[in-house]
């Protein structure tokens, strides 16, 4: 599925009775089945956007298209991963990855065979009836992962889904994604403020700028997979670099890595 | 169980054991004086004896019933009063400093007010059993409610959840845990009030019955129910911690 944003602006009252304009006249087409990264500082509006288009929060100008459609609200085959742990404490973690089915009334056989299925694709097997609380941070973000695209997603939003994990996890969690997001064929836009998982993951990377945000540049990642820093040095060196300079970082080394 | 586990569990009951032992040993020896000095053992005896013989029997199920009553009506009191308070936050931010306050009231003082207004009977008592178990039940259903994480919430909305399924899939069950701490005090506080209670407004029951051998020099018979009472309680809150075990086990350390 296509997501076209047209004219997109996102601003709140502010206690002293001003306006804080968190997005401003964004337009971009995402297309179907890209990877798209939003990467930005922290307070860029990035996080805001991703919601926008979740149909978690509303925008104050422009429109949301899917598939030419406008549309508010959230949308059934638009899915949300989140940065904090979103499992339920109360379920384990076959419950958890079945609870979208559970709670749209798919017959109960058809759901355990999917839930099964997507067990095996997360990477949980033999985990199925532990409890969140008895997994590790990265176990806990595969459930999570598990419990949307288990909905057949059209759309998958994540909002640094890998921002609480360390960078060995990180890195490890992005490869199954894109082995994921193969497999399933779903749209993916992802945030994130880390430049090397924006490289290794991401088609195309909109660099947003804060106050008020916006979308400054969309680089084309034409390097091949997977992508490793050591593969193609020169030109992953320089898209990092290109990244650095677009968000300001150029002369502050220690920031970047992420 | 581990050793160290089974090693602590045993110095808990080493302890009582000890305290039990050291009071029996202690009455023997009259150190109370003739009319106090009951031991344990005694205690228990004459608990047994008027319990066979029936003369305790309609004072529990009194004091059983008033309980009961004060802790059904505190719930249906208490809990909707902790929803109510999470969905208004004007109403929260006015009522809350009373609700957290009220245990602060010498409730006890104001008991000639209560039969003014409930009359003699048992509703006095109930009602002070009520009053004493509310807080606790809808603070604890309030700050529940409250910590439900924001994630969980948004995962509702973007899974397009009704309002029911919302409540029933989301919202109790992340409410439940925290909740029962609310459910569990209010049946102590409850309990609380409606025995003192019974010392200074009843005619019967096994509050007035301690007050009444109390005044009458009957030692046994008033150590027997104290003995009841504190069975009984400790029996009740360790069902309910069990309960709330169960329930939290699943939740993050």
């Amino acid at each position: 599925m296509r997501v076209t944003l047209q004219g997109i602006g996102k601003s709140y009252p502010t206690q002293g009775g001003g306006t804080f304009v968190a997005l401003e006249n964004v337009s971009l087409e995402i297309r179907e089945g890209e990877f798209l990264a939003l990467i930005g500082v922290s307070g860029c509006g990035k996080s805001t956007l991703l919601e926008l288009i979740a149909g978690l929060q509303t925008p104050t100008a422009g429109t949301i298209a899917f598939d030419g459609i406008p549309h508010v609200g959230p949308h059934p085959r638009v899915s949300v991963v989140f940065q904090e742990d979103s499992t339920f404490p109360w379920k384990t973690v076959a419950g958890n990855i079945g609870f979208g089915l559970e709670m749209r009334g798919a017959d109960p056989k058809a759901r355990a065979r999917r839930v099964e299925a997507m067990i095996d694709l997360v990477g949980l097997r033999g985990f199925e009836d532990r409890y969140p609380h008895q997994l590790s941070g990265g176990m806990r973000q595969r459930v999570a992962i598990g419990r949307t695209l288990v909905l057949d997603p059209a759309i998958l939003l994540m909002d640094e889904p890998f921002g609480a994990l360390d960078e060995q996890t990180r890195f490890l969690l992005g490869e199954e994604l894109l082995r994921i997001w193969r497999e399933s064929g779903a749209t993916v836009v992802f945030v994130t403020h880390s430049l090397h998982e924006a490289v290794q993951l991401a088609d195309r990377i909109a660099v947003i700028a804060p106050r008020p945000g916006r979308i400054v540049r969309i680089i084309d990642n034409d390097l091949s997979r997977p992508r490793r820093e050591s593969h193609e040095a020169e030109r992953y060196g320089a898209m990092i670099e290109e990244l650095r300079v677009l968000l300001g970082l150029e002369g502050n080394r220690e920031q970047t890595r992420a | 169980m581990s050793r160290r586990e089974r090693n602590l569990v045993l110095a808990r009951v080493a302890i009582v054991v000890v305290a039990v032992g050291i009071l029996e040993l202690l009455a023997r020896l009259g150190t109370f004086g003739p009319t106090l000095s009951v031991p344990p053992s005694v205690m228990l005896q004459t608990l047994m004896a008027s319990l066979a013989d029936g003369t305790l029997v309609p004072d529990v199920v009194r004091t059983a019933i008033e309980i009961g009553l004060a802790y059904a009506i505190a719930l249906a009191i208490g809990l909707p009063l902790g929803v109510v308070l999470w969905r208004s936050r004007p109403l929260a931010i006015a009522v809350e400093p009373y609700l957290l306050a009220y245990y602060v009231i010498p409730l006890f003082a104001f008991y000639p007010l209560f039969i003014k207004i409930f009359g003699g009977g048992i509703a006095p008592i109930v009602a002070i059993g009520v009053i004493n178990g509310i807080g606790a039940i809808a603070m604890n259903v309030l700050v529940g409610l409250r910590e439900i994480p924001r994630v969980q919430l948004a995962v509702a909305r973007s899974l397009m959840l009704g309002q029911t399924q919302t409540l029933l899939h989301v919202v109790v069950p992340a409410t439940i845990p925290q909740a029962f701490v609310g459910i569990r005090l209010g049946f102590i506080y409850s309990l609380i009030g409606v025995i003192a209670a019974e010392f200074i407004l009843a005619t019967a029951g096994v509050g007035y019955r301690i007050a009444y051998d109390y005044n009458n020099f009957e030692s046994r018979s008033m150590f027997a129910t104290i003995l009841l009472v504190l069975i009984a309680s400790i029996a009740a809150n360790q069902a309910l911690i069990s309960i709330e075990r169960r329930l939290q086990r699943h939740r993050r350390a």
